[in-house]
């Protein structure tokens, strides 16, 4: 089982998030019908954690599918503390996946949680007088031995919509659906086994979607002794009821073929309504989303080979051309627009909605909201805008300090916002959107914002700035100081945004995915992050520029503009060259120096690129400036891997490698420090 | 001749109720077994085509023998005979190998259904 491990967290975790996502849905409206959904999450799980070995998970998600059962027949009332049992549960299964190997630790918490789980079932129960039970639609009321001897339940009624999905997809896979009515010999001890005897022989020639009474009645023993099971499988070849009827005190076992419509999803199935209408796979014909999971290397590599096949593509266009041939520069073409195609195709692989990461702040939100006692609506939206994977799984940690701080230091009291005639209700937006080749995501909040006087002290106390400089600041310049390291604007230093850490290494996370922060924040209205994220690492837009004889690529995220200087632009103050743009000093570097190739070569005028990384901002003059190209970045390989300034090459149609630079860990190695040195306008 | 078979059961009173069921019912009780020591080594002696099976025994239980004789002989067709409330037991003992279960205390027809049914 080890090689599963990886899938089973994965799908566990997936399991654990409809869960909590459900939870905080029926928290909102009780009304809504999560429980179906929310018991699949939990059987699915217990199945695997029991496959798995993993009894203690398995344990526990069992009793959370037997309290969900109960929810979902209407049996016990759903409350607040009934889900933050459930929260509870989830909490644990967590720590459980985190600890797999561990687990036995957790024991005795699972079993008082478990013991606290069967509680509910039993005193929920009790809560809610038997008549009143609030009877879901199409389902019988009672379902404990209320079935007349041979009567046949309505199956499409009880039918919830994952089941009649599974029905309808095993009806496409060429399946069938069978009816097995069971019934015990009187006076049988043990019924629930003979269940068990059953469905142990159903095992190997189908699946059981539905019973009548429930599984978990039937476990229990709550019926009298006859039973029906809806099984989907191929049975021509086997002789089921022989086999059903040679168990030990089962007096008769029934196979009746069903005809059951997947309405909901059928398009035209309510024409079908023919005596021997057997609905048919085309009739029931609808777009399934069909899933498959592949390993994430396999998925790197054919984008690496795709990358590569891009390059050897333009090499093989430019050869084309020299030979000149019409026949040879058609066929050319078409395999220019077909790899194109498959590279879109490909990269889309890659994308993967942010919901991923978004689907965990309901939770985080909740809970924070609860410990800090400032009631908040955490407000989604845009969840469906896709991102590239890596991105996704790095983005994670910079969005959890962004929205920890919202709510820690942001959002007000109710007290304190009905002083100020405020919606008493803090809010916080989370959102995406795509903005051309990139992604936004902000967090918004309406708290109180940024105290700027605050941050312009602490920053003077850390000795960021200096006194005269924060006299001069504005109040743009001052807002940036957030991201330096140390400048936490709480008063009070709390264990939910920590010690002043936070800003600063948001930025820098950001960074590293080639993506920029940007912090708006209006007193007493809120505040407003937003990261702005490109869609895909694997290819970037870059400005191609030239120095002496080499070409290099700047990564245009980090391009603020473009300028031409002469000469006599540029001045040297304390030993460094300068050039001074709309009043503000920039440093001045030569690419050709920076990266060691030699002096550059006197010319008439220089061409200046203006960057601005890791919170540095300064000019590159290069020879020429080439034009703006995608490119697909290629790692250097081990050999110069740490090279600092470097992201990685690419390499161009003509075979030639081409250097991208790392803006950031270019002006990281000056030591540069504008902010010293830049004059205030 | 009737189908041969083993009674395991350590009471006596048992086994002897088992035999006079299964003899009116035209079975050749070849052996008894008081334990699962002894229905391990019995089963090897007289290879009988049933074996009842007590669960809770002295030296070594039920499941135990059934895994032990199965391992020796897969084709092994036992009917377990258990006391009320061993639903977990019974389970494990048919996940073992055994064919089907009755419990105890039982109408005498139906361990002959179960051995019938198993029997073929």
């Amino acid at each position: 089982m080890e090689g599963y491990e990886d899938l089973f967290l994965a799908e566990t975790q997936e399991y654990l998030q409809i869960i909590t996502r459900c939870l905080l849905e029926t928290e909102k409206n009780p009304a809504g019908e999560h429980f179906a959904e929310m018991f699949r999450a939990a059987h699915s799980l217990k199945g695997m954690a029991g496959t798995m070995g993993y009894e203690l998970m398995a344990g526990l998600a069992h009793e959370m599918e037997s309290l969900l059962d109960q929810l979902q027949q209407g049996k016990v009332a759903v409350g607040p503390d009934c889900i933050n049992l459930f929260l509870e549960g989830v909490d644990l299964l967590q720590l459980l996946t985190e600890n797999l190997h561990q687990q036995q630790g957790f024991r005795a918490d699972v079993e008082a949680l478990q013991e606290r789980l069967r509680l509910w079932q039993i005193t929920g129960k009790e809560n809610l007088p038997a008549n009143v039970s609030p009877a879901p639609k199409g389902r019988q009321t009672g379902t404990e031995g209320t079935l007349q001897e041979g009567h046949a339940p309505a199956w499409e009624g009880l039918l919830n919509n994952f089941e009649k999905e599974t029905l309808k997809e095993a009806l496409q896979q060429g399946k069938e659906i069978y009816q097995i009515y069971v019934r015990l010999r009187r006076d049988s001890f043990l019924k629930s086994v003979r269940v068990y005897m059953v469905l142990k022989v159903l095992e190997g020639v189908g699946e059981v979607v539905k019973a009548e009474p429930s599984l978990q009645a039937l476990e229990e023993e709550k019926f009298d002794r006859e039973f029906f099971l809806l099984l989907v499988g191929k049975l021509q070849a086997v002789p089921l009821q022989k086999l059903l009827e040679n168990i030990a005190e089962i007096e008769k076992a029934e196979l009746t073929p069903v005809d059951i419509e997947a309405r909901p999803f059928a398009a035209g199935a309510g024409q079908n309504g023919g005596k021997q209408g057997k609905t048919t796979p085309a009739q029931i014909a609808r777009p399934v989303e069909k899933m498959v999971r592949v390993e994430t290397a396999k998925l790197d590599n054919l984008v690496n080979l795709v990358g590569e096949l891009i390059i050897n593509r333009t090499r093989v266009l430019e050869l084309g051309k020299k030979v000149g041939d019409a026949q040879l520069s058609s066929t050319l073409e078409q395999l220019e627009r077909i790899t194109a195609e498959l590279q879109s195709a490909v990269m889309t692989l890659r994308m993967v909605p942010v919901k991923q990461v978004f689907d965990r702040f309901p939770r985080m939100v909740r809970d924070l909201s609860l410990e800090k006692n400032k009631k908040v609506e955490l407000i989604i939206s845009g969840e469906e805008t896709e991102l590239d994977r890596t991105i996704i799984n790095q983005v994670g940690d910079p969005l959890v300090h962004l929205l920890r701080n919202a709510v820690d230091h942001g959002l007000e009291e109710e007290e304190e916002r009905k002083k100020k005639g405020k919606d008493p209700l803090n809010k916080i937006f989370l959102s995406a959107h795509h903005e051309g080749s990139h992604v936004v995501i902000s967090v918004e909040d309406n708290g109180r914002g940024i105290d700027l006087q605050a941050v312009k002290e602490r920053a003077l106390k850390k000795n960021i700035i200096s006194r005269e400089k924060m006299k001069r600041m504005g109040a743009a310049e001052a807002l940036q100081l957030i991201f330096q390291g140390g400048v936490s604007t709480s008063r009070k230093v709390t264990d939910v945004s920590g010690r002043g850490v936070g800003m600063d290494v948001v930025k820098t996370a950001v960074e590293e995915l080639h993506g920029t922060v940007e912090v708006h924040s209006v007193p007493g209205q809120g505040s407003r992050f937003m990261l702005r994220l490109p869609l895909t690492l694997a290819i970037i837009r870059t400005l191609m520029v030239r120095c002496g004889r080499e070409m290099y690529a700047i990564p245009v995220e980090a391009i603020r503009e473009n300028l031409f200087i002469e000469p006599q632009g540029i001045r040297t103050i304390g030993g460094e060259q300068v050039i001074t743009l709309r009043q503000e000093v920039l440093p001045l570097y030569f690419l050709q120096e920076l990266l060691a190739q030699g002096s550059p070569s006197a010319q008439e005028y220089y061409s200046v690129v203006v960057v601005e990384a890791g919170g540095k901002k300064a000019g590159f003059a290069v020879d020429a400036l080439l034009g703006q190209q995608e490119v697909v970045i290629k790692s250097l390989g081990r050999f110069v891997y740490d090279l600092q300034g470097i992201a990685g090459a690419t390499v161009l149609g003509d075979g030639r490698v081409i250097l991208i630079l790392d803006v950031a860990g270019l002006l990281e190695g000056r030591r540069l420090d504008f902010g010293e040195k830049s004059n205030d306008h | 001749m009737g189908k041969k078979v083993m009674i395991t059961d350590d009471t006596a009173f048992m086994r002897m109720t088992l035999r006079n069921i299964l003899e009116k019912n035209g079975y050749e009780v070849v052996a008894e077994a008081e334990d699962g020591v002894q229905a391990v080594e019995k089963y090897g002696q007289h290879k009988p085509d049933l074996v009842t099976m007590d669960i809770t025994m002295p030296n070594m239980d039920g499941i135990t023998a059934i895994k032990k004789i199965m391992a020796e002989d897969p084709g092994a067709k036992i009917v377990v005979v258990s006391a009320m409330g061993q639903k977990a037991l019974v389970i494990e003992a048919l996940n073992s190998g055994a064919k089907d279960f009755i419990v105890k205390p039982f109408q005498p027809d139906r361990i002959v259904e179960a051995l019938q049914k198993v029997g073929g």
